[in-house]
């Protein structure tokens, strides 16, 4: 329970993706101007964080590494993703199009979201997850929970920096600071905030 | 669709050049792999290698023991012994635990000793070189100075290593450095238990606390013959005793090889320790071999004037019947 | 050749993937408190980033549109590994630096995007071209960004020790972020202001032509425009 806790706040707000790794950054200023596709764009991720985790996991566990395979493991991460994250789209077409319609077109993007290959790479190095897991060894459903709590981790950044985005609308803005200058000082100020709470692990 | 039909499509054509695409690249990576494949020996030579900047060294990687390695200040996580113009070097790669933020400093030490066995003892004589290779959570680390980890090399005193401020250095990184100090004391412990033979082996058993690494045993059909060479006890100097314990766990022999003694010992004192069990012993001098109360002595009838030497005989006498089902179990070491 | 020159252009200033186009926006926050792992990836990417706009060029005949993403993807991770291989093996300490980064070169958005908009459409050379001053944009960006954040964030400058001051803010993302922001917002004013008095100038230029002309009475405005 203790190293539950412990991976939860870790991968949601000391080790998070965005203020603290700086993964996903992409989504982050592109999808953050309303919090309606903000949210949508973090919920398709975490699904997809959680997922990929899922799948490449034991694959590479049990398959490429007993294979001596680990040099591939880019091009098979990469493939996994990219089928997941084309298979999720169809599924949702076929079984909710008022879903697909809100989530679609932010499916295509996420095969390039380096949060997700990301995740898919932290939890292969088991290094790096004992020191998240605070010396607990890794198995699935450790890979799988810290997947998916990293990419709640990620929506929760993306929700508030949609809030702020909306905000700043109301605002006038230099020339030159409108667009990405102003969101990245936006985003800066969300990082400083979550310093906070790399104090309290 | 008839099979022409479908290799003429578009379908057929997609998978076709995707697939050959794939193929190739993994043909291609499977060589390039072979090719640069980089062994878990050399990654260690690259490692060590960094500790000497333009110096070629050689070593030999030993297994680490572990015994010694682990415990909650530190991990040997590899040991290496410098062989050429290093030679009487060891090298670990060790990790100090407890720095800042419950974190920790990895680390390879240099360590300068002369090898040993428990008959034979070594000697640690000091570390020439710490070179920290990683940490975890150390956010302060980049305030330690190479000058800081050589004060703190510099501090050794025969409890080991010291870092904190009452010794005079202070540097910002005061958790890191404690790590890292943790990491220099395992080093010097393990060092000394695994190379130099310092570590007593006798350090567990009862009564052992005037029993040196130097003493060995044998068994032989349920009688343990031991040979005991004890602490020196000031005035008295270290004694080496031969005492033979049988299967009813009383003494049946005690002969004193070196004699410790200012002269003053009586042999037939020590004849009457035989036929004696621990019981007798640990009501002369107490069980964990400390002294109780010189009376006690008088009380049982031993009364030389040579109380120091007396006390280091009754030690050995008590360590040999107390432990003696130990010395069974583990079945000598001589 | 004047060819070779726009596009060499592009790359690095007009269409500067760092700054115009904000991509590949992960390494660039992940790296630019250290200007020597900024460099390093910079260079990482140049390799990259050349070799793939050439080889997707040579393919662009090949690959079936329906499937061209996945075999970029192949080609792009195949030379992300390649170059993780090369690395590990010949510059260790360039590998260690760069760590998990190197793996997330195959999702930076330059690399896909430059195949995406330019190699599938133009010749083996015009693409290598593009993907060497493309990638020397971006090296060029990290490596600035990345020596302001050093300096601040440590006093140093490629690790060495220049000032004994810090803010450590610029050693966090959070630094890394206003930056990054600040560069894009100098870097486009300059480039504005500077295509705005190339315009003035060329206005000047033209309507000086037009008088001219007029009073040599032989060339129509058209012809001066043209």
């Amino acid at each position: 329970m203790a190293t539950f806790i412990a991976m939860v706040l870790s991968a949601v707000l000391t080790n998070n993706f965005i203020t603290v790794q700086t993964l996903g950054i992409c989504p982050f200023l592109g999808v953050s101007k309303k919090t309606s596709s903000a949210l949508g764009m973090g919920v398709a991720v975490t699904i997809v964080m959680a997922l990929a985790a899922a799948v490449t996991w034991p694959i590479y566990e049990y398959v490429m590494v007993p294979l001596g395979f680990e040099f591939l493991e880019i091009i098979v991460f990469i493939f996994i993703i990219a089928s997941l994250v084309q298979m999720l789209e169809m599924i949702i077409r076929k079984l909710s199009p008022s879903l697909y319609n809100a989530m679609g077109v932010y499916l295509p993007l996420i095969t390039t979201n380096c949060a997700v290959l990301g995740v898919c790479e932290l939890v292969i190095d088991e290094s790096a997850m004992a020191g998240l897991l605070g010396g607990a060894a890794v198995n699935f459903g450790w890979a799988v929970l810290y997947s998916l709590f990293s990419g709640i981790g990620f929506t929760l950044i993306m929700v508030i920096m949609s809030g702020m985005r909306e905000k700043l609308n109301h605002v006038k803005i230099a020339k030159y600071m409108n667009g990405f200058p102003i969101s990245m000082v936006t985003a800066a100020l969300i990082c400083m905030a979550f310093m906070v709470f790399t104090y309290i692990a | 669709m008839t099979a022409k039909q479908f290799f003429k499509s578009t379908a057929f054509k997609c998978i076709a050049v995707l697939l050959s695409i794939v193929l190739i690249c993994g043909i291609l990576l499977t060589i390039c792999n072979s090719l640069f494949y980089v062994s878990a020996e050399e990654r260690t030579a690259r490692a060590v290698a960094k500790v000497f900047p333009g110096e070629e060294v050689t070593f030999e990687e030993d297994s680490v023991n572990t015994r010694y390695a682990d415990t909650n200040n530190y991990t040997v996580e590899q040991a290496f012994t410098m062989t050429g113009t290093r030679e009487g070097q060891y090298l670990l790669s060790i990790i100090g635990k407890n720095g800042y933020n419950s974190g920790t400093v990895t680390c390879w030490i240099l360590v300068d000793a002369v090898s040993g066995t428990a008959a034979d003892p070594g000697s640690f004589n000091g570390i020439s070189k710490v070179v920290i290779t990683g940490n975890e959570k150390q956010s302060f680390i980049n305030n330690i100075g190479d000058s800081d980890i050589q004060a703190v090399i510099d501090r050794q005193d025969e409890d080991g290593f010291s870092a904190y401020s009452s010794s005079g250095i202070t540097t910002g990184a005061t958790f890191s450095l404690g790590a890292i100090t943790n990491a220099m004391n395992g080093a010097k412990t393990y060092t000394e238990s695994v190379y130099c033979g310092l570590v007593n082996p006798y350090e567990e058993w009862i009564a052992s606390a005037n029993i040196t690494s130097a003493t060995t045993y044998t068994v032989e059909d349920g009688v343990v013959t031991y040979n005991i060479v004890t602490a020196a006890n000031s005035p008295a100097a270290s004694f080496t005793i031969e005492i033979v314990v049988g299967t009813d766990k009383t003494i049946t022999s005690y002969t004193i090889l070196v004699d410790g003694t200012q002269n003053w010992s009586s042999d037939a004192i020590y004849d009457s320790f035989v036929g004696k069990d621990a019981a007798f012993f640990a009501g002369v001098i107490g069980e964990n071999g400390e002294i109780r109360d010189n009376s006690n002595f008088g009380s049982n009838g031993i009364s030389t004037g040579a109380t120091f030497s007396n006390y280091l005989c009754l030690s050995a006498a008590l360590f040999a019947t107390a432990n003696y089902d130990t010395a069974v179990a583990e079945g000598g070491n001589a | 050749m004047n060819k070779y020159k726009k596009i060499t252009l592009d790359g690095i200033i007009f269409n500067n993937p760092t700054f115009m186009l904000v991509l590949g926006t992960c390494p660039t926050l992940g790296l630019i408190s250290n200007a020597l792992s900024a460099l390093e990836m910079g260079l990482t990417v140049i390799v990259v980033l050349t070799l793939s706009n050439m080889i997707i060029s040579a393919l662009r005949n090949l690959i079936p549109n329906e499937v061209r993403i996945p075999c970029y993807i192949v080609v792009i991770a195949t030379l992300v590994t390649l170059i993780r291989m090369v690395l590990d093996k010949f510059l260790p300490d360039v590998y260690e630096a760069l760590g998990n980064l190197l793996a997330l070169i195959v999702v930076n958005c330059i690399i896909l995007g430059r195949a995406e908009a330019f190699a599938n459409k133009h010749t083996v050379a015009e693409s290598a071209v593009d993907g060497v001053a493309t990638g020397i944009g971006f090296t060029m960006a990290l490596t600035v960004m990345g020596i302001i954040c050093e300096f601040l964030g440590k006093g140093s400058l490629f690790g060495l020790q220049i000032m004994d001051f810090s803010i450590g803010l610029f050693s966090t993302p959070a630094g890394a972020f206003i930056i990054f922001g600040l560069s894009i917002c100098a870097f486009t004013a300059i480039i504005d202001n500077f295509q705005r008095a190339k315009r003035v100038k060329a206005n000047k230029l033209a309507r000086e032509n037009l008088l001219g002309a007029d009073e040599a009475g032989n060339q129509t405005v058209e012809e001066v425009k043209a």
